[in-house]
C-alpha cells in the first residue's frame, strides 16, 4: 500500500513538474487574432511597413512564435529589407525546423543575397556538427524537453529498482535505465552542444544595408571589407558599441557597429544589441 | 417575514438590472466604433473647399473600403488616404484615413448622406453630416491644412478649374538669382533654358520649362511642350513649385524638366514652348512663348576604341554569377552590370565570346533609371545563361566596356572582373540533357527553381508551445532538482522505516503522539476506556523511553526534573493529573471536567511533542 501511495507521489510530481515545463515555454496569452489578421491584410495590399509594425507590436508583446516571425520575415523581404528577412526566418526555423515554407524562404534570401546555401562552417567541431543535426529536427525547446523527460525517467527506473523486488521487473527496469540513460547523453549532448553554439558564436545577420568590416574597434582602423544587407556572420566579441564577428567560414574576421547586426537567438541577445 | 421576503425580491431584481444594463452601457460606451466620418467645418462659403475625413478601424473592417454616396451638391477636387498604427495604455490600434476635399457647388444646406462599410456581413453606417454653404466673394480660398492635396495647374487637368494661387505648403523659395528682369510687373511669365549650349552627340542636356504666375485665371492653362526634333527625350515626372516674391507681387513658379540626348550633329534649334492663358470677364486671354533655343551639337572625337558602341556619360561595370560552383550541363546565370549617369537606355550589350567550356543562350536585358537632380541615372543588366559542358575550373573572362566621357573629351576602357566557376563532373540528370543544344528554352523552367518565396501563413499558430525560450528561465533548470529529491527523499524515508522496525524505543517514540490522541479520542466516545492520566503517563514514557506509568506524582514531577523537562510543563503535566483525578473520583462534575482534561491532555501532547 504504501509503495503503492509512494508511486502515486512521484508519478504525480513528475507530471506536475513537466506540466511545469510545458507551460514555461508557452504563453498566458494568446495572440491578438485581430492585430495579426490585420496585418496580414495589410500585407496583401502591399503596406508593407505598416504591416511590419504591427507583427513587430505582437513580437514585442510576447506574442511570438514561428508564424508570426515567418510572416514577418516575409513582409521585411517584401519591403527590400532582405537582412531583417532573413534574420526573422531564421528565428521561426528556430522554433519550427521542420516546416518547409520556411526552409524554402530562407533558400531564396540567400539565393537573392548570392550567399552560398551550405556554406561550411569553419568554427565547428564535433559539438557544433551536433547543434546543426538536431537544429535541423528538433527546435531548441523540443531538445530541451525531451532531455528533461529522460532525466525523470532515468530517476523514475532507479526508483522502481529500488522498490521492485521481483526479479523479471528488476530486469525489466535495468534494461530501461540503460536505454534512457543512453539517450539522455545523446540528448544532454544535443542540448548541451546547442546552447554552448549559441552562447560561444551567436548567429547573427546584417540588417545595414552595408557595412565596412575594420580591423578594430572603431571607425578610424583600416576597413579590411564590406558587408551587405542579410549577410551571416557569427559574432565573436563585443567592445562598447563594437562588435568582432567572422563570417561562417571564417575567411574573414572584423569589427562593425553592434547597431548593424541582429541575432537569431533573442535570448543570447549579445550585448550592446 | 413578509417585509424580509419583499426586501429580499427588492434585492434580487436590483441586482439582475444591475447585471444587464451597466455591461450593455459599458459595450456601447467602449466598443469601438467601426467607421467614422467628420468634415473640418460645416459652415462655410461658395469660396471654400471642406475635407471629409473617413476613418475605418482595421482590426474590425478587415479589408472593407468605405462606400461614398453620390455627393450631391459637392465637386470632389482632390482624394488622400493613409493608414495610421497607434498604441494607447497598451492598446494597438489600426485606422485607415480617407480624406475626400469637396468643393460646394451652390448655396443652401447640402447633405452628405451616410457612409457605409460592409464587413463580414454587417454593414456599418455613419451619420448624415449637415453643411450650410452660404455665398463667398467669388475668389477661391487656399485649400486648408497640411493635409491639402498639391496638384499642379499644368499640364492641364481638364474640368478642373484654378482656384487661386494656391502656394503648395512644399513650395521651396526660388533662388533670386534665376529670376529674369523681364519678369517685373507681368502677371505671367513663361522662359525655358538649358544647362549647356553646346554638346557631343549622345550627351545629356537638361532643358527647363518655367512659368511664373502671379494670377489666377479661371480656366484651364495649357502647356505646349517643344517636339524637340533631333533629340531623344525623357521627361522628367515629377514638377517643382517654388514661391517667389518679386516686384512686389507674390509668385507660384512652376518648373518642368525634360532631359535631351541628341541624336544628330550641327546646330540645333529647339522651338518655342507656349502656353495658353485663358480669358475672364476682365481680360481677354492670350498665348506665351519662350524665345527658341540654339544648341551646338559637336560631333565624338576620333579614336573610338574598338568595343565603343555609343555609351555617353559616366559609367562602372561589375560581373557576377548566382553561382560559384555548379555541374556540367547545369546552368548558372551571368550578369554584366553597367551602372552610371548618360543615355543608360541606349547602351547595346557588350561583345560575347563563347568558350568550348560552355554554352550560352540569348541575353535578357533588364533597364532601370531615376532622375537624380536632373540627371537621368540608371542600371542596365545584361544576364547570360551559361551552361558548362566540361568539369573543372572555368573562367568566365572579364568584359570589356568602352564609353566617352563629355566632361573630360576623352574615351574610357574599363573592363569586368574575371569570374571562375567549379564545374563538378556531370550527374546525368535527366532533365539537363534536353537543355543541351536549345536556344529557345524557358530560362525557368530550365533552371527548375522558383524563386517566389511562400506567402504568408493566416492561421495564427499556438502561441502555447514552443513560443518561449525554455533555457532561458531560471524554473526550468530548478525542475532538474526534483527527481535527485524524489531519490533522497526515498532513501532517507527507507532508512527512517529500517530504523522504526529494528529499534522498538524510536518507534514507540515516533508513535507517542499519535497513539496518545488516539487514546483520547477513544476517551471521549468511551469515558470507561481509559483515563486521561494514564494515557499522558504511557505517551510521556513511549516518549521519554521510561516507564511512567504506576509513579507518584512527586516520583513523576522528580523522574521529569532530571531530565530537565521545563517548569511550565511540569505545572502543566501535574495539573492535567490533577484534573484528571477528579474526574475519576469527583462524579458530580465527571462530564465537564473530563472534557477539560482531554483538552488540556490534547494541547499539552502537542506542545510536548514538540519540544521533546
Amino acid at each position: 500500500m504504501r509503495k503503492l501511495l509512494f508511486f502515486i507521489f512521484v508519478g504525480v510530481s513528475l507530471g506536475i513538474s513537466l506540466f511545469i515545463a510545458l507551460s514555461l515555454s508557452s504563453d498566458n496569452q494568446s495572440m491578438d487574432i485581430k492585430a495579426f489578421n490585420t496585418a496580414n491584410n495589410l500585407y496583401l495590399a502591399g503596406k508593407y511597413d505598416e504591416a511590419i509594425q504591427i507583427y513587430q507590436n505582437l513580437a514585442a508583446e510576447n506574442q511570438s512564435n514561428s508564424v508570426l516571425y515567418f510572416n514577418l520575415g516575409n513582409a521585411y523581404y517584401m519591403n527590400g529589407d532582405k537582412g531583417r528577412a532573413l534574420v526573422n526566418y531564421k528565428r521561426a526555423l528556430r522554433l519550427d525546423p521542420r516546416d518547409q515554407d520556411i526552409m524554402n524562404n530562407i533558400r531564396i534570401v540567400q539565393s537573392a543575397n548570392n550567399e552560398s546555401v551550405n556554406e561550411p562552417r569553419a568554427l565547428r567541431g564535433p559539438i557544433t556538427s551536433l547543434a546543426e543535426v538536431t537544429g535541423q529536427i528538433l527546435s531548441i525547446n523540443e531538445t530541451a524537453l525531451i532531455t528533461l523527460g529522460l532525466w525523470f525517467l532515468i530517476f523514475t527506473m532507479i526508483l522502481l529498482l529500488r522498490i521492485l523486488r521481483n526479479r523479471q521487473f528488476r530486469v525489466g527496469a535495468s534494461a530501461f535505465l540503460m536505454l534512457f540513460v543512453l539517450l539522455f547523453i545523446i540528448a544532454g549532448l544535443s542540448l548541451g552542444s546547442r546552447i554552448l553554439t549559441e552562447k560561444l558564436y551567436p548567429p547573427a545577420v546584417v540588417t545595414a544595408v552595408e557595412i565596412p568590416l575594420n580591423s578594430q574597434p572603431g571607425e578610424t582602423y583600416v576597413t579590411e571589407n564590406y558587408l551587405k544587407n542579410g549577410a551571416e556572420v557569427l559574432l565573436l566579441d563585443t567592445q562598447g558599441e563594437w562588435i568582432k564577428l567572422s563570417n561562417n567560414s571564417n575567411t574573414y574576421q572584423g569589427w562593425v557597429p553592434a547597431s548593424s547586426v541582429e541575432t537569431v537567438a533573442i535570448t543570447f541577445g549579445y550585448p550592446g544589441l | 417575514m413578509k417585509k424580509l421576503t419583499q426586501l429580499l425580491v427588492f434585492l434580487i431584481t436590483l441586482g439582475f438590472l444591475f447585471i444587464t444594463i451597466i455591461p450593455a452601457s459599458a459595450q456601447s460606451s467602449t466598443s469601438k466604433a467601426v467607421l467614422h466620418a467628420e468634415v473640418d467645418r460645416s459652415n462655410i462659403t461658395t469660396d471654400d473647399t471642406i475635407i471629409l475625413t473617413v476613418t475605418v478601424d482595421m482590426f474590425e473592417s478587415g479589408l472593407a473600403k468605405p462606400q461614398l454616396p453620390a455627393l450631391e451638391g459637392f465637386q470632389v477636387i482632390g482624394q488622400n488616404n493613409g493608414t495610421q498604427i497607434s498604441m494607447l495604455n497598451g492598446e494597438m490600434t489600426v485606422q485607415e484615413t480617407f480624406q475626400y476635399y469637396l468643393r460646394p457647388e451652390y448655396t443652401g444646406t447640402i447633405i452628405i448622406e451616410p457612409i457605409t462599410l460592409t464587413s463580414q456581413g454587417t454593414v456599418h453606417s455613419t451619420d448624415q453630416i449637415v453643411v450650410n454653404v452660404t455665398k463667398g466673394t467669388g475668389k477661391m480660398n487656399q485649400i486648408p491644412g497640411p493635409s491639402s492635396p498639391s496638384f499642379p495647374n499644368f499640364p492641364s487637368l481638364k474640368g478642373v478649374p484654378s482656384f487661386g494661387i494656391d502656394i503648395p505648403f512644399d513650395a521651396e523659395p526660388m533662388d533670386p538669382a534665376l529670376v529674369p528682369e523681364s519678369l517685373s510687373g507681368r502677371d505671367y511669365f513663361l522662359e525655358a533654358s538649358v544647362d549647356k549650349s553646346s554638346a557631343y552627340q549622345g550627351e545629356q542636356i537638361r532643358y527647363i520649362i518655367r512659368f511664373y504666375k502671379a494670377a489666377s485665371p479661371i480656366g484651364d492653362l495649357e502647356l505646349k511642350q517643344p517636339s524637340f526634333r533631333g533629340f531623344w527625350h525623357e521627361s522628367v515626372p515629377d514638377e517643382k513649385h517654388y514661391s517667389l516674391n518679386f516686384a512686389n507681387k507674390n509668385y507660384l513658379v512652376t518648373e518642368v524638366e525634360s532631359t535631351l540626348f541628341p541624336t544628330v550633329v550641327g546646330n540645333i534649334e529647339i522651338e518655342p514652348a507656349q502656353i495658353t492663358i485663358p480669358g475672364d470677364f476682365f481680360t481677354s486671354g492670350g498665348t506665351l512663348q519662350t524665345n527658341p533655343v540654339t544648341l551646338e551639337i559637336k560631333p565624338l572625337p576620333a579614336g573610338a576604341p574598338d568595343s565603343f558602341n555609343g555609351a555617353i556619360g559616366k559609367f562602372n561595370v561589375k560581373a557576377e554569377t548566382d553561382l560559384i560552383e555548379t555541374n556540367v550541363n547545369e546552368p548558372i546565370k551571368y550578369r554584366f552590370i553597367v551602372q552610371g549617369e548618360g543615355n543608360v537606355e541606349n547602351i547595346p550589350e557588350p561583345e560575347w565570346n563563347d568558350k568550348p567550356a560552355w554554352r550560352s543562350f540569348d541575353t535578357t536585358i533588364e533597364t532601370s533609371t531615376q532622375f537624380e537632380n536632373g540627371t537621368l541615372v540608371g542600371t542596365k543588366v545584361f544576364e547570360r545563361l551559361l551552361v558548362p559542358t566540361q568539369s573543372g575550373e572555368i573562367k568566365i573572362p572579364s568584359l570589356e566596356f568602352s564609353y566617352f566621357d563629355p566632361e573630360e573629351g576623352t574615351y574610357k576602357l574599363i573592363y569586368s572582373d574575371q569570374i571562375q566557376v567549379n564545374v563538378i563532373s556531370d550527374r546525368t540528370e535527366k532533365t539537363s540533357a534536353s537543355h543541351v543544344g536549345n536556344n529557345t528554352i524557358d530560362q525557368n523552367d530550365m533552371l527548375g527553381i522558383d524563386n517566389s518565396i511562400s506567402s504568408i501563413k493566416t492561421t495564427p499558430g499556438n502561441t502555447k508551445f514552443g513560443s518561449k525560450e525554455l533555457i532561458s528561465n531560471p524554473v526550468f533548470w530548478l525542475l532538474w532538482l526534483v527527481p535527485l529529491f524524489m531519490l533522497t527523499g526515498h532513501i532517507a524515508w527507507v532508512k527512517n522505516d529500517e530504523r522504526r522496525q529494528k529499534d522498538s524505543g524510536y518507534r514507540r517514540y515516533k508513535n507517542a503522539a499519535k497513539k496518545a490522541h488516539l487514546a483520547l479520542k477513544e476517551l471521549k466516545r468511551n469515558p470507561n476506556s481509559s483515563s486521561v492520566e494514564r494515557i499522558l503517563l504511557e505517551y510521556l514514557s513511549d516518549k521519554l523511553n521510561q516507564p511512567f506509568t504506576g509513579l507518584t506524582l512527586e516520583e513523576l514531577e522528580a523522574a521529569l526534573r532530571m531530565i530537565e523537562i521545563k517548569e511550565e510543563y511540569l505545572t502543566q503535566i501535574e495539573s492535567c493529573i490533577l484534573l484528571s483525578e477528579m474526574v475519576v473520583y469527583s462524579p458530580e462534575s465527571k462530564i465537564e471536567s473530563q472534557i477539560q482534561a482531554i483538552n488540556m491532555a490534547t494541547s499539552l501532547i502537542n506542545i510536548l511533542d514538540k519540544e521533546i
